[in-house]
């Protein structure tokens, strides 16, 4: 099969209308140093993923699960000490370059809201870089659609005038101006409380309807996958043991992995009985 | 009975940045909450309703503007030297952040001698005997005193602060967060070692979180905190009975158990 390859310049158009993206077989690995020289210590291994618009992919596990490094390597933003070792991504079946998808196929919403944005730009000037008219409309555009247009100081403000659900609600909102097809957020609630979380999180499930973006969220809560995902792929020691849609893997888990995730979910949920505490 | 710790009418302001200074503005007002031995309270609130500020006033690292905390019935701002090292070895706390919490260049065996240190009288071998025993308490191998902190997860971090903050054997332990970064295994885990010490040492706790769930399933009762002021409270057995917006607000946001209300 002779697979158009993509990069550099492609085709704004043909990107925005992208059904489904692909990665196979990523693998990542660090090393290392022993008297012997360097050994390879894989930490992704092998897994495929399939994003498709108007769906939501939920990846879970716990930490150390090799999840965010997965999500790394689709967008190749890989942290330094590690690098990718195979696999491969597939824009409606074309083989990409992860560089040139990201920011045009992929936009990505990180952990941490307070260290995504620098310190010293408002709101706005992170929102665009070009103040002109048609710049200040996509703001205002992508502003109402995460709930921050009722206030006209938002784009004005600094990121520590602000609170962590706010920024989380701008840095998706930037996510939208690139009007990527997919978004990827990697624990985009885990630094919230909880009032945020499920406010973020109805934000979230509300883009996807009315856009029909592709989303995958990384997440170690399966709470989130239960208000949010409709596949779920669950990862241990680096490899995806199980992926089955939502309801199905909470009705019938397959693997040990999943059932521990479950059972502690569980476990939280529900009110032990009392104990006899003296 | 004297209460273990207490707050009458704490309060707390905190004087506006930047160089034109504007009326302090009040982060808490009217506290009163009362701890007994062995007791084990929850706080929940959302973020900025001033859990961590209590906190740290009822820790005595900030003073109250006004008000007073109360150790076993005597002021904090009253004590004397040998006093404040009673109340010190008496109640700990352990951080959201657990790597902030440690000296990366210390080994892990020195960060839990510390307290020890120089809050006990305990000499270097009873000293390396406790350690070995908060170590086997939260659950970590005997050998990770030799580690620094950089070598081991975070979880594990987490509950090294945890044994630091056992170690002294204190009346009470300040939960600051201490388990809402850790994923649900990782959660069940501590909560359940915790449940344990308290069984065995009647140890008490303050939980401060966001998260209802941890409160309902490890306290006996629950105090809600919003805008700096105790709005609501209510025992845990035999179910949650509160009332309040702001309390609705928290429970209402526990994401569901199971997909499509299974």
């Amino acid at each position: 099969m002779s697979a158009k390859v993509l990069q550099g310049k492609v085709l704004q158009a043909e990107v925005l209308q992208a059904k489904i993206l692909r990665a196979e077989g990523l693998s990542v690995e660090t090393w290392r140093t022993t008297w012997r020289g360097r050994e390879p210590v894989p930490l992704v291994r092998g897994v495929d993923l399939d994003i498709r618009t108007g769906e939501v992919l939920a990846l879970v596990g716990a930490s150390g699960s090799g999840k965010s490094l997965a999500c790394a390597a689709l967008l190749d933003v890989l942290p330094p000490g590690t690098r990718r070792t195979g696999g491969r991504i597939l824009l409606d079946g074309a083989q990409a370059e992860p560089a040139a998808l990201r920011g045009r196929a992929v936009a990505s919403v990180l952990q941490a809201p307070r260290t995504a944005f620098n310190p010293l730009r408002t709101i706005g000037g992170h929102a665009t870089e070009d103040p002109g008219k048609p710049g200040r409309i996509a703001m205002a555009e992508a502003f109402a659609a995460v709930g921050l247009g009722d206030d006209p100081r938002v784009p004005d403000l600094y990121p520590f005038q602000m609170s962590g659900g706010m920024l989380q609600r701008a840095m998706i909102a930037l996510a939208l101006m690139s009007r990527a097809p997919f978004l990827v957020a990697d624990e985009p609630t885990t630094d919230l409380d909880l009032v945020a979380q499920a406010r973020i999180l109805d934000l979230l499930a509300g883009l996807v309807r009315a856009r029909g973006l592709g989303l995958l969220i990384v997440t170690h809560d399966l709470g989130v996958v239960a208000r949010l995902a409709d596949r779920v792929a669950v990862m241990e020691a680096g490899r995806i043991v199980e992926t089955a849609p939502a309801a199905s893997l909470f009705a019938t888990p397959r693997e040990p992995a999943t059932r521990a995730l479950l059972a502690a979910h569980r476990a939280l949920h529900a009110v032990p009985a009392a104990e006899a505490v003296a | 009975m004297t209460p273990l710790l207490a707050a009458r009418g704490l309060g707390k302001a905190y004087a506006r940045a930047g160089w034109r200074r504007g009326a302090p503005r009040t982060v808490l007002s009217g506290i009163d909450l009362a701890i007994g031995e062995g007791e084990c309270v929850a706080l929940i609130g959302r973020s900025g309703s001033g859990k961590s500020t209590l906190a740290r006033l009822l820790m005595g690292l900030e003073d109250p503007d006004g008000g007073a905390v109360l150790f076993r019935g005597a002021p904090l701002a009253g004590l004397d030297r040998g006093g404040a090292k009673i109340f010190r070895a008496a109640v700990q706390m352990v951080l959201q952040d657990p790597l902030s919490a440690v000296n990366p260049r210390h080994g892990v065996g020195r960060i839990l001698a510390e307290p020890l240190r120089h809050l006990t009288d305990l000499t270097a071998a009873a000293r390396q005997a406790r350690i070995s025993d908060v170590l086997d308490a939260v659950g970590l191998d005997p050998d990770a005193a030799d580690r620094l902190p950089g070598q081991l997860s975070g979880g594990q971090v987490q509950r090294i602060g945890l044994a630091r903050a056992l170690a002294t054997r204190p009346a009470l332990v300040i939960l600051d967060e201490a388990v809402s970064n850790l994923d649900a295994p990782r959660q069940v885990d501590l909560l359940d070692r915790l449940a344990s010490l308290r069984r065995q040492d009647g140890t008490a706790f303050l939980l401060i979180t966001h998260d209802i769930r941890l409160a309902r399933r490890f306290a006996d009762r629950v105090v809600v905190l919003s805008e700096g002021r105790i709005v609501d409270s209510s025992a845990c057995r035999p179910g949650l009975a509160l009332s309040h917006p702001a309390a609705r607000e928290l429970l209402d946001a526990v994401l569901p158990a199971a997909p499509g209300g299974l």
